[in-house]
């Protein structure tokens, strides 16, 4: 008893202390209690990996590291919030280009090494407001025009600006723009034929013109070379889509932009209207790459966005630098964006836990081990619950029928469990390019299945299946999905997402339920089943 | 009306027990005598407890071919894990014949078989935790003729829950087909109630469910006399007396020759006892809890125990 009084004095003790934090952080900051679900936040981050090595044919071997990188640009839909730079050893300039909107970094180093070298540029983008959330999905109809303008980086010749000024197929443009000028009454709608014919790819005239820009199966670049030759003006956007979900890399995306008096208008390649250009996160404008490099070679882009959920809290912490709370100012949030993402798992561990533990004092859940249905879990918060549950059984039962195979061979016990891990390894790769090629996308998320943990439900599953027979087994492997999925839906939450993220002192509270749970003496729900008959038996003596 | 007769009939749940009677009377360090039966016995031989004989114990994986030479002069023996549960891993040989070991159930085991089982024993797959493991080769129990009619294979045992070394409550455990010649209730063994006043059987379970006959065999299990019923008694109250656990299972077998002898001890005892004795535990533990301050010595304990939870 002592100690049960004990314990819920420590529980009440627990969550007192991390609901008061709560509430101070709820009344003292504008940290929204709600996830926000319309995303009017993001996080982009671009990550230049390159070596600095001068080319072994280059003769200045003292050429110093120079790379140029366009960075994003306000636009009357987004707003940069903040932006910052992990450049070390490099000097960092940043300018605006003349007569244009683009903003260059160039990043310098004098002496260069032999070394591969990072450099990350972080953005806040935050949409304006007025700009209401409209539809963020493209409509399917729309879907390959759009696909169509993704551009990948670093598909660039030089070689293709010689042959624009030498060789010009004038009779091809001629007679394409004069086709377009038929059809249309005035600068707008010429620009809209002219789209239309860039996209007949199969037209010679297109083919001829589209030899001579730098991308050649940009209906863009095409339709934006007819109309400078027209004399309209006109230029490339370029930038990248914000989504509603995390996107691991991402390609920009070109658009045009025709010029009405002093605005810019742009033309939406789905209706085909020209309206402002409100879609798209705007980097940079032209027909130039988006980094351009010397000194450097094996360069690499790679762009990460992150729609921001905890937008309030965003804005909370970046704008205000002192903080005017303890418990903002060492938040989560302040910390680089890989080490978050590690965190807002992370923090869903403890819930897990907790479902477990009620599970099994509770309940009575059988399982295999005890937290390898968290694990699993996770993992279906990376498979997504339809994939991963057939993947779980479907990978246990290979592995448990190769067990069986092995178990003939009779092979000691670590190195058995070695060979089932290897093959568990060979099986989760086997199962990728199969699905891949079926086109079942699990790419990502199947790496990130925890494969000693398949292993280890596997040797434990056959053990059960030795030592307690099939039924024991099945049991237990439902209960193992099960588990996995309560888990899965409890943690997958919105809500609790959000709230174990941005107020992690809510775990606090966990932490104190959990050690309730642990003096719980009462009954689990399979006793009063497991004692049935006994009851049975006692109810009738009673009579 | 269901789910308060747990609680009104005094029922021990899984969560009580271990909150309310192991974790406050059993010390932590000394779970790891009870789940080493080596311990097990050095202890037992230590306060004057009989045990099986042991013919000899293998450590490491080259001493496994060194069986043979251990069982050259017995013509049966048992093969044990030295940290297993729930009678997992355990293996009994009845007769080492040309072709290999004859099991309990009948079937020959060949020689690379039993080897290959023993390797899985020395690496960890019976011990509680998956640690590595050795194994004990002991004397095979010679049943008492007693059990003939209602064990099956196998070897009968009784299961007695002492409570600070008062006995509380008792149970025969009978070996069934299903049980593959092991007593263990959770494999599908049998478990009959015992009158802890009189040695005398009551009615039988398994799978929790309620028996009148044994199920291979077709004997009545009701109103068998447990020979030597006091020196059980007088067995697993000395060893929860004389040891510091305060809950704890004993199980005995009886040998016809040489009478009961401790085959383990359990730190963790199941709670199927209360079914197959139609009782609860709690009202048992709570009415020792009550007289434990008067009780000096074993006899007084085990007087007590005939006393207080007598069947009529």
């Amino acid at each position: 008893m002592k100690r049960t009084l004990h314990a819920l004095l420590l529980a009440l003790f627990l969550g007192a202390v991390g609901l008061g934090i709560f509430i101070h952080k709820l009344t003292a900051s504008e940290v929204p209690f709600f996830p926000n679900q319309a995303f009017n936040s993001w996080y982009v981050e671009a990550k230049i990996s390159f070596s600095s090595q001068p080319s072994p044919l280059s003769v200045d071997t003292d050429l110093p590291s120079s790379i140029r990188f366009h960075l994003p640009q306000d636009s009357p839909r987004y707003q940069i919030v903040a932006e910052n730079f992990v450049n070390q050893g490099f000097d960092r300039q940043i300018e605006t280009e003349e007569n244009s909107t683009n903003r260059v970094a160039t990043f310098t180093k004098q002496n260069a090494e032999n070394a591969s070298e990072f450099i990350f540029y972080r953005a806040n983008i935050e949409r304006n407001t007025g700009f209401t959330p409209i539809e963020e999905e493209v409509p399917i109809s729309g879907r390959r025009l759009v696909d169509k303008q993704m551009v990948r980086f670093g598909t660039n010749t030089e070689r293709v600006k010689e042959n624009l000024a030498e060789n010009l197929p004038v009779t091809e443009i001629v007679g394409l723009i004069k086709e377009a000028k038929e059809k249309s009454s005035d600068r707008f709608s010429f620009a809209q034929q002219i789209y239309q014919l860039a996209l007949q790819t199969d037209d010679i005239r297109i083919q001829a013109v589209s030899r001579n820009v730098r991308k050649p199966d940009s209906t863009v670049q095409i339709a934006a070379f007819l109309l400078e030759r027209a004399e309209v003006p006109v230029r490339v956007g370029n930038g990248i889509f914000l989504r509603g979900e995390e996107v691991y890399s991402t390609d920009f995306v070109e658009w045009l932009e025709v010029k009405d008096g002093s605005r810019w208008l742009a033309l939406d390649p789905v209706d085909q209207t020209f309206k402002e250009q409100n879609r798209y996160l705007t980097w940079w404008y032209g027909t130039d790459r988006v980094l351009t490099a010397t000194g450097a070679n094996n360069v690499d882009l790679a762009i990460v966005v992150q729609p921001n959920t905890n937008d309030g809290f965003t804005r909370t912490v970046l704008e205000n630098e002192t903080a005017i709370s303890p418990f903002l100012e060492y938040s989560f949030l302040r910390l680089p964006l890989a080490t978050q993402r590690v965190l807002q798992i992370l923090v869903l561990v403890p819930i897990g836990a907790l479902i477990i533990s009620i599970l099994h004092q509770m309940v009575g859940l059988k399982t295999f081990g005890t937290f390898t249905p968290i694990l699993i879990s996770l993992a279906f918060r990376q498979t997504g619950i339809i994939v991963g549950i057939p993947l779980f059984i479907l990978v246990v039962i290979i592995g448990l029928l190769f067990r069986g195979y092995l178990n003939k061979l009779q092979l000691l016990i670590v190195p058995r469990l070695a060979a089932i891990l290897t093959a568990t390894v060979l099986l989760v790769g086997l199962l990728a390019v199969v699905m891949e090629s079926l086109g079942i996308q699990l790419g990502l998320s199947v790496s990130l299945f925890p494969i000693v943990i398949l292993a280890m439900t596997i040797e434990r599953a056959s053990l059960m299946w030795e030592e307690d027979g099939a039924k024991d087994t099945v049991i237990a492997g439902l209960g193992t999905v099960l588990a996995a999925v309560v888990g899965y839906f409890c943690m997958v939450n919105d809500y609790v997402q959000h709230w174990a993220f941005v107020f992690p002192e809510l775990l606090l509270l966990v932490l104190g339920i959990n050690i309730m749970v642990g003096r719980y003496n009462g009954y689990k729900l399979i006793e009063y089943f497991r004692f049935m008959s006994l009851q049975k038996q006692l109810n009738q003596a009673e009579r | 009306m269901l789910p308060f007769s747990l609680q009104r009939h005094g029922i021990l749940g899984i969560n009580a027990r271990n909150l309310d009677y192991l974790f406050p009377n059993n010390p932590r360090q000394l779970y790891r005598l009870a789940d080493s039966k080596l311990e097990t016995k050095k202890i037992a031989e230590s306060i004057g407890i009989p045990v099986p004989e042991t013919y000899g114990i293998i450590t490491f994986q080259n001493e496994v071919k060194t069986l043979p030479k251990l069982v050259k002069n017995c013509s049966s023996f048992v093969v044990k894990p030295g940290k297993g549960s729930g009678g997992d891993g355990i293996m009994v040989v009845k007769e080492v014949t040309e072709s290999g070991y004859r099991q309990a159930n009948g079937s020959v085991m060949k020689s690379d078989d039993l080897h290959y089982h023993l390797y899985n024993i020395l690496g960890g797959m019976f011990s509680i935790a998956g640690q590595s493991d050795l194994i004990i080769i002991e004397a095979m129990v010679q049943f008492d003729r007693v059990f003939e009619k209602i064990a099956y294979q196998g070897v009968p045992d009784v299961r007695v829950i002492v409570y600070h070394g008062v006995p509380t409550m008792a149970m025969l455990r009978l070996p069934t087909k299903v049980s593959d010649g092991k007593a263990n209730l959770h494999r599908g063994g049998v478990g009959v109630g015992i009158d802890l006043a009189t040695g005398k059987t009551l009615a039988g379970i398994q799978n929790n469910r309620y028996l009148d006959k044994h199920p291979e065999t077709g004997y009545p299990l009701r109103g068998h006399q447990i020979p030597h019923w006091e020196t059980i008694l007088e067995m697993a109250a000395k060893l929860g007396d004389r040891t510091e656990f305060g809950y704890l299972g004993v199980d005995i077998v009886l040998d016809r020759d040489k009478g009961p002898l401790l085959l383990e001890i359990n730190a963790r005892p199941g709670l199927s006892i209360q079914i197959a004795n139609r009782e609860g535990l709690t009202e048992r533990l709570q009415t020792i809890d009550r007289a434990l301050l008067k009780l000096s010595d074993i006899e007084e304990k085990i007087a007590f125990a005939q006393e207080n939870f007598a069947r009529d």
